[in-house]
């Protein structure tokens, strides 16, 4: 599990990265100030999709799922504000003196978040995106226990959160993993505070970090 | 109850008309609905033309046309039911404080519940967002919620209304073809926007089933790239092979297959491909984007209406637009409707910008 929020980039069972230290502002969110190797480009992610592309990254996923084991993982998200950052720029470029800017209207989908994270990890499974009230995440993990499951996906990248002007900043993924892909055992967490994890245990994740 | 997910209920408005039997009968028939602009018009985009719901259908607010839209069509399917969970399906939902005052923000949580309120449903609420696969993910969604036991009763509904947020960024991206579009032709340059909602309710009572049941689903990202389609099919195809899984059905016991079909050069060809790569002979096949526009986070809905239809006339509506097919391609498309030669299986397709692909898979309630 990684949990990002104005302060800090904690992993667990990894090292935690103070934003301050770093020097990261977070409404840039800049690659470099988390990861080592090649910078990535965020193209025209908004604040809120670069957090959850950062999230997807700081799970490590290359150490927990295998080739095949990918192509059966899904993406979920939920989020209260989604793209509304990009919405708000593009409708701005609306009437600017050079006209929209088209490279950006991709990114007015909360969805093209977890494309991007498709494509960086190689994610073939369900992607499913949605729109929840503000502290109303554990929809998300409902709805990723629901697809495993189901026998939809063996395995969900689940992404929580969103990503506002500092002090209103909190983000979260999870990895959940069905205990056994040919009868997956659901589990209930309509309860679960997933930034506090006080139920982590009850989630069926053997390579939750 | 059987164990079966049964369509009992459907609804719909979209630029041919205000009720389910008004649109489907229009589609049938060959209508298009892809006009002149009327409400949008002086809109600086590459076209003057788009599926707009025509001024009689119109709600008295139309910067509120997303809800009234979804409203209208939930209670269509609904008929007077009220114990339902709802998901909506919306790619952009209430744009209100986006576009002009307000607080909508485009957040589909908002929209549903407001949907759900006005519709009296007592159930859970869910917006799901998965771009122009929307609507099957939200079939998905539902079924899923009905295999679970968590509701005995969930109304689909996709519902997006038109604005120049949406005409102009796709103008942007060049993907709007400049008259009616062309899905399949090899002359076709774009696609065409439209607006409309559409609601199927789904049961778990097999006494409420109008005949047809959601046997399966399927969906699958191309992990290949953000914006463009994987140009083999394969992510589709894998979305289309999950379906069949599901459903317990093979790909020759198919009868119809209502297409994604936006009339983008990549995405057709695409679709083309994936079909291909799953069925050993093209099965009858068609699209309704020529006649409906793309009506974004409803468009999957909708045309699951047209594919459920299908099967209950046993007959495939033709594709409009079609003068001559792409040379080489795998589909044996026509303009006009035909005969279907058995009416058993239907299978919806539609894809998404984040390289998102999705399938459902429709039956006869047995």
């Amino acid at each position: 599990m990684a949990h990002l929020d104005a302060r800090e980039l904690r992993v667990r069972g990894g090292e935690k990265t103070s934003l301050a230290d770093a020097g990261v502002d977070p409404l840039s969110l800049r690659w470099k100030a988390f990861f080592q190797g090649p910078n990535r480009d965020f193209r025209r992610l908004d604040a809120t999709s670069r957090a959850f592309v950062i999230l997807a990254e700081a799970l490590d996923l290359a150490r927990c799922l295998d080739a095949g084991a990918r192509d059966d993982t899904a993406l979920v998200l939920a989020s209260a504000t989604g793209c509304l950052a990009a919405d708000l720029r593009f409708q701005a470029s609306l009437d600017a003196p050079a006209g929209p800017e088209p490279a950006l209207f991709p990114y007015t989908l909360p969805s093209t978040s977890l494309g991007e994270i498709a494509v960086r990890h190689g994610l073939r499974g369900p992607t499913l995106c949605l729109s929840v009230r503000e502290g109303d995440e554990s929809a998300g993990v409902d709805a990723a226990l629901d697809l495993l499951a189901a026998g939809d996906a063996a395995a969900a990248v689940v992404l929580l959160g969103d990503w506002c002007p500092p002090g209103k900043t909190r983000a979260a993924a999870l990895l959940l993993t069905a205990r056994d892909p040919d009868t997956p055992e659901p589990v209930s967490v309509r309860d679960a505070r997933p930034f506090g994890l006080d139920h982590a245990d009850r989630l069926a994740t053997p390579c939750r970090t | 109850m059987d164990g079966a997910i049964h369509v009992a209920g459907r609804g719909a408005v979209a630029s041919l008309g205000g009720s389910a039997a008004e649109v489907l009968d229009a589609v049938f028939a060959g209508a298009v609905g892809i006009r002149p602009f009327e409400r949008l018009a002086g809109t600086d985009c590459l076209t003057d033309v788009a599926a707009e719901v025509r001024r009689a259908d119109l709600p008295a607010d139309p910067d509120d046309l997303p809800f009234a839209l979804a409203v209208q069509a939930g209670r269509e399917a609904l008929a007077d039911r009220r114990d339902s969970a709802l998901v909506l399906a919306s790619t952009k939902a209430d744009m209100g404080g986006i576009l002009h005052p307000g607080d909508g923000l485009g957040q589909g949580i908002r929209l549903a519940r407001r949907v759900a309120v006005a519709l009296g449903l007592t159930g859970e609420v869910a917006a799901v967002s998965c771009a122009c696969a929307s609507g099957l993910a939200a079939l998905a969604h539902a079924g899923r919620m009905l295999r679970a036991g968590r509701a005995r009763r969930v109304l689909v509904v996709g519902t997006d209304g038109l604005t120049p947020f949406v005409l102009r960024g796709f103008s942007g991206l060049l993907a709007l073809a400049r008259d009616a579009c062309r899905p399949f032709d090899r002359a076709r340059q774009g696609l065409s926007l439209g607006e409309g909602a559409g609601a199927i309710l789904l049961s778990a009572d097999a006494a409420e089933s109008l005949g047809f049941a959601l046997l399966g689903w399927g969906e699958s990202n191309d992990a290949n790239h953000v914006t463009g389609p994987s140009r083999d099919g394969a992510g589709l195809a894998l979305a289309v092979e999950r379906a069949l899984r599901r459903a317990a059905v093979a790909a020759e016991t198919i009868d119809y297959v209502h297409l994604h079909g936006t009339g983008t050069p990549y995405n057709d060809a695409m679709e083309d491909k994936a079909l291909a790569r799953v069925f050993a002979a093209p099965p009858p096949a068609s699209g309704s984007k020529g006649q409906l526009g793309h009506t974004l986070g409803a468009a999957a809905v909708l045309e699951s209406l047209v594919a459920l239809e299908a099967l209950a006339r046993g007959t495939a509506p033709g594709n409009a637009g079609l003068d001559e097919p792409e040379p080489g391609g795998f589909l044996d498309l026509r303009r006009d409707r035909a005969p279907l030669p058995r009416a058993r299986h239907a299978l919806k397709l539609a894809a998404g910008f984040g390289g998102i692909n999705a399938a459902v898979v429709f039956g006869r309630s047995s």
